[in-house]
């Protein structure tokens, strides 16, 4: 290996980078009506009549950058888990956060709670409020006795109350009505259908706050795939990384869920994926996991809008259609 | 000079494991911590490393009382290599290596030539050089631990060279995951490090042939507790030998290398019979 680890970042970033700006120009282009983009940008014509304008900005934008705000936040969180927990089969959904998030959102919609904050509804408000309850309940499990986190625990108490708020899920939608049903089922399918900026301007700080901590964390996470107590004789403060990496990722899951719902399967094969093609260091992989989660939801988006038009499919189901049985192909492949 | 005075520690603290373990180890020095399964050696080494406390007593390098040493300090002086090393994701063997460096650089800072150079050298000094870009899952066992111990030797290592004196290399059942062959290697390995470089170098072990044929001192743990200290001949006998494992043993000095090698005979009773 004689290219230094600089370099394979700047190649990494350059051509992943290129692949999610790609994705960017054309996907609000792609769609059920075909736009002339220089109608759309015309400044000689008001906003009000100009339907070109409308659906590329009102329409397509925002969707087409909620699912680069998504997918690279569930990508990259799907890293940090995988890491702290020392699992390639974690994902961001395995410690409760959607399950927290889903739970939030369920009572929200079948409730009719109409409240809002800074012009954000109440649904994403409450799903985000029910992920840092799941985080604060796991995290508080987990504070081990003697020392540090113990990531036993840490996936234990995650996946039970992943179970627990899954039946307290359904437990309320024995109490919704018909038309709830269908709204709560589709949010939980996963949909980027946003419509609008607010939720996007709202999730976009809370992202950046976690990916400066990502960028961090990557050589810590190089150093816990050793074990906790090598990463400690190297020099690192184990319990600061491991508690950084739990923070920060739940944060960037509970953002990305309260924007797009809980959609599955891109916490998880975006990594394996970005793994297979530059290696493990957590230095390249994080910053990859992010521009190819970014491109993976914008297109998947794209194909949801678009494979049965006019019918709109939620995302989704999309990914999981794709994501499932590449999954179980990388699962035998290593096997 | 690492020392511990009188040094106690227990997970549990109503239960102690370490019990006023005092030693030393000199610059240069090859200490063999011996002693049966569940006598507290992994425990102790942790304490030397400073990954844990003392309840009571004190773990000092050259006076430096370790637990008001930051990490980053200690790790850049003393290194570990654990009984086996198990990774969630796959590095290459230079990447491990790499690994090593991470005590002397800063957040954010990235291996410079420097780094690059003192890792080369390390796999050098381990004969690992031609493994750098394998896989570290794809290695045999006896690679992964001259992997690793070239990892540890990148870690204390400074500018210009692979180790440094006063460093020191704790290693925690360096062979126990291995078969004879590996043994062999990397006791030969340990040996020619030890000559070749100005570190300590403390060991810890239940095979008495391996740590007779390496090391200059010796302590005998038995339930937390130091049986006996000193040079190899004063502590490897056959009464040092019965009290530790409960064996009747013939000590004998082997021909060629002049090094003591245990012949255990028979089992004489239960274990700690002093």
């Amino acid at each position: 290996m004689n290219r230094t680890i600089g370099r394979r970042v700047v190649v990494a970033v350059m051509g992943f980078g290129l692949l999610a700006v790609a994705a960017l120009l054309l996907a609000p282009l792609a769609g059920s009506t075909s736009i002339s983009l220089r109608r759309a940008f015309d400044p000689n014509i008001p906003f009000t009549d100009n339907v070109d304008a409308q659906i590329f900005f009102v329409a397509r934008l925002p969707r087409t950058l909620a699912g680069a705000l998504v997918g690279s936040a569930l990508a990259a969180a799907g890293v940090v888990f995988q890491g702290l927990l020392r699992n390639p089969l974690a994902t961001p959904f395995t410690l409760g956060v959607s399950a927290g998030a889903a739970l939030g959102a369920m009572l929200a919609l079948t409730f009719n709670w109409s409240f809002g904050w800074a012009g954000i509804a109440g649904a994403p408000l409450a799903s985000f409020a029910g992920s840092l309850a799941a985080v604060g309940i796991v995290y508080s499990l987990a504070r081990a006795k003697h020392h540090g986190l113990s990531t036993n625990v840490l996936l234990l108490a995650g996946v039970t109350l992943n179970s627990f708020f899954s039946a307290l899920i359904l437990f309320v939608q024995y109490f919704a009505d018909f038309t709830e049903t269908f709204r709560i089922l589709r949010w939980l399918m996963g949909d980027l259908d946003v419509s609008s900026y607010r939720p996007l301007v709202t999730a976009a700080p809370l992202l950046l706050v976690s990916f400066a901590v990502f960028a961090w964390l990557a050589r810590p996470l190089n150093l816990l795939s050793l074990g906790p107590d090598s990463a400690e004789t190297h020099g690192l403060d184990v319990v600061r990384a491991q508690r950084a990496a739990f923070f920060s990722a739940s944060l960037a899951t509970g953002a990305a869920v309260s924007v797009g719902g809980p959609i599955g399967f891109i916490g998880i094969i975006i990594p394996h994926l970005v793994r297979l093609l530059v290696g493990s260091d957590h230095r390249v992989v994080l910053p990859a996991s992010i521009l190819v989660g970014a491109a993976f939801l914008i297109g998947c988006d794209v194909v949801a809008r678009t494979i049965m038009a006019p019918l709109d499919l939620p995302v989704g189901v999309i990914t999981a259609l794709i994501g499932g049985p590449f999954f179980l192909w990388l699962l035998v492949r290593k096997a | 000079m690492l020392r511990a005075a009188d040094v106690w520690f227990g997970y549990d603290p109503a239960a102690p494991v370490v019990r006023g373990v005092s030693l030393d180890v000199p610059p240069g020095g090859f200490l063999g911590i011996l002693g049966p399964n569940g006598s507290g050696k992994t425990t102790l080494l942790r304490l030397l490393a400073g990954t844990r406390r003392p309840s009571r007593g004190h773990v000092t390098l050259d006076g430096a009382d370790l637990s008001r040493v930051p990490r980053a300090t200690i790790s850049r002086r003393m290194a570990v290599v654990p009984q086996e090393t198990q990774l969630a994701f796959d590095y290459t063997a230079l990447e491990v290596v790499l690994m090593g460096r991470y005590p002397h650089l800063r957040a954010f800072e990235i291996e410079g030539p420097g780094d690059v150079a003192i890792a080369r050298q390390s796999l050098e000094a381990t004969g690992t050089r031609d493994l750098q870009d394998r896989l570290f899952s794809t290695l045999s066992g006896g690679e992964k631990q001259r992997v690793v111990i070239a990892a540890a030797l990148a870690q204390i290592g400074q500018p210009g060279a692979a180790a440094t004196s006063h460093a020191v290399l704790l290693l925690d059942e360096p062979t126990a995951a291995l078969d004879l062959a590996y043994q062999l290697e990397v006791a030969a390995l340990l040996r020619e490090l030890q000559e070749r470089l100005p570190i300590a170098i403390v060991v810890s072990t239940h095979d008495l042939n391996f740590a007779a044929s390496l090391c200059r001192t010796i302590v005998l743990l038995t339930r937390g507790e130091v049986l006996a200290s000193g040079a190899i001949d004063d502590v490897i006998t056959p009464a040092g030998i019965r009290a530790l494992y409960g064996v009747d043993a013939e000590v004998e000095r082997r021909p060629l290398t002049g090094h003591l090698i245990v012949v255990p005979v028979a089992r004489t009773g239960p274990r700690d019979s002093r």
